[in-house]
């Protein structure tokens, strides 16, 4: 099991070689993705997802390391620029963070994911997911991630969407409570005729379980 | 019962529509009535409010889980808005499940007098009588009015 909240300060720092799984801030990032990258086929994988997840032109990786031997990655480009992970963008490095957890020599079984969406440009969303739906049907791998993205919720695939859940507070309650979306009563007459990212944003979920809460559960 | 308030604009009206609907409920004897104020279509002004495709909109995205839809307007001095609130209601009636009921209501002239309305520091005798002697150089609420959100809805 693995919980990974990434942050750029971590994904940026230099790391020694031989490390093969990713921290949960996302320490070691260029260590893991030099050992993918020993794997030729795992690399053309690697920069094929990257070239379609980012701006990049990226053809190649580098690994300059500094005096005391860690490393820190270098995207190389067609046209012979390289960028390091110091200049890359946040999403850039979110991205290669997540191929480098799903790619890596020692993936975990279950990977726990916040704010999915967080650094990525809205029109890559949904290769992004698609890279996360493939990863999980080939593998035998679960991966559970948040979002506040009423754009990513209404990219959730058909197979993907029944296992999508509400976290939510009713008013007066003392705690959060979590319901598959499709087991909220009328969503899924809804559903069929009306955007889910729209009702995400609208708070029509979080309508839709208030006013059909029993009335004896609800708030006094 | 279930409420579901559709404002002219969302933005602001739901601070004052929600808990005086919440008040009103509850003098009725419904202080456990459930109201939300719906927020999509994003309506911006009584002309898209009182659109009978936009009412078509969140009748059908609420008509499962709801009794009571309150439409509010500003009646903005304009004297034909009750008849084409009660127009609407007409119309409505034919969207609606059984048992469901649109009511369609203008403030005179503008919401921000329900809040007054709605204000527990004005009404006592006693206070009245003070108002009669001077006004007060400011309202006993207006902290409350200037802070806090919907605070700048006009």
């Amino acid at each position: 099991m693995r919980f990974l909240d990434l942050e750029p300060d971590y994904l940026r720092r230099p790391s020694l070689p031989g490390q093969v799984s990713l921290g949960d801030k996302g320490q070691n990032l260029s260590s893991v993705l030099q050992r993918i990258c020993e794997d030729d086929s795992k690399k053309q994988t690697l920069l094929s997802w990257l070239k379609e997840l980012t701006p990049m032109d990226a053809t190649d990786f580098a690994f300059p390391s500094d005096l005391n031997g860690r490393v820190l990655v270098q995207l190389v480009e067609a046209n012979g620029n390289r960028v390091s992970a110091n200049s890359a963008s946040q999403g850039t490095l979110r991205f290669l963070a997540m191929l480098a957890a799903l790619l890596g020599p020692e993936p975990a079984s279950l990977y726990f994911f916040e704010e999915l969406e967080n650094g990525i440009h809205p029109t890559r969303l949904a290769l992004l997911l698609q890279l996360i739906e493939q990863q999980v049907r080939s593998k035998d791998i679960q991966f559970v991630a948040t979002t506040h993205s009423p754009q990513l919720l209404g990219l959730v695939s058909a197979q993907t969407l029944p296992h999508a859940s509400l976290i939510y507070r009713l008013p007066g309650q003392a705690s959060a409570r979590i319901t598959p979306l499709l087991e909220i009563p009328d969503v899924r007459r809804v559903l069929e005729k009306q955007d889910f990212g729209r009702l995400m944003s609208s708070g029509f979920l979080e309508d839709a379980v208030y006013l059909t809460e029993p009335e004896e559960a609800s708030a006094k | 019962m279930r409420v579901v308030i559709i404002p002219e604009d969302f933005r602001n009206d739901q601070y004052i529509l929600k808990p005086l609907v919440e008040a009103m409920l509850a003098a009725a004897g419904r202080p456990r009535a459930r109201v939300t104020v719906c927020r999509d279509p994003v309506i911006r002004g009584v002309g898209q409010a009182l659109d009978r495709d936009v009412l078509a909109q969140i009748i059908e995205r609420y008509s499962g889980m709801t009794d009571l839809f309150l439409l509010c307007v500003d009646r903005d001095g304009v004297a034909s808005r009750r008849h084409a609130l009660e127009a609407l209601e007409v119309h409505a009636a034919g969207l609606l499940n059984p048992g469901q009921v649109l009511l369609g209501e203008n403030a005179w002239q503008e919401l921000e007098v329900w809040a007054l309305a709605g204000s527990r520091t004005g009404s006592s005798p006693a206070r009245s009588r003070r108002r009669g002697q001077g006004r007060s150089p400011t309202h006993p609420n207006a902290s409350d009015l200037r802070q806090g959100p919907g605070q700048d809805r006009r």
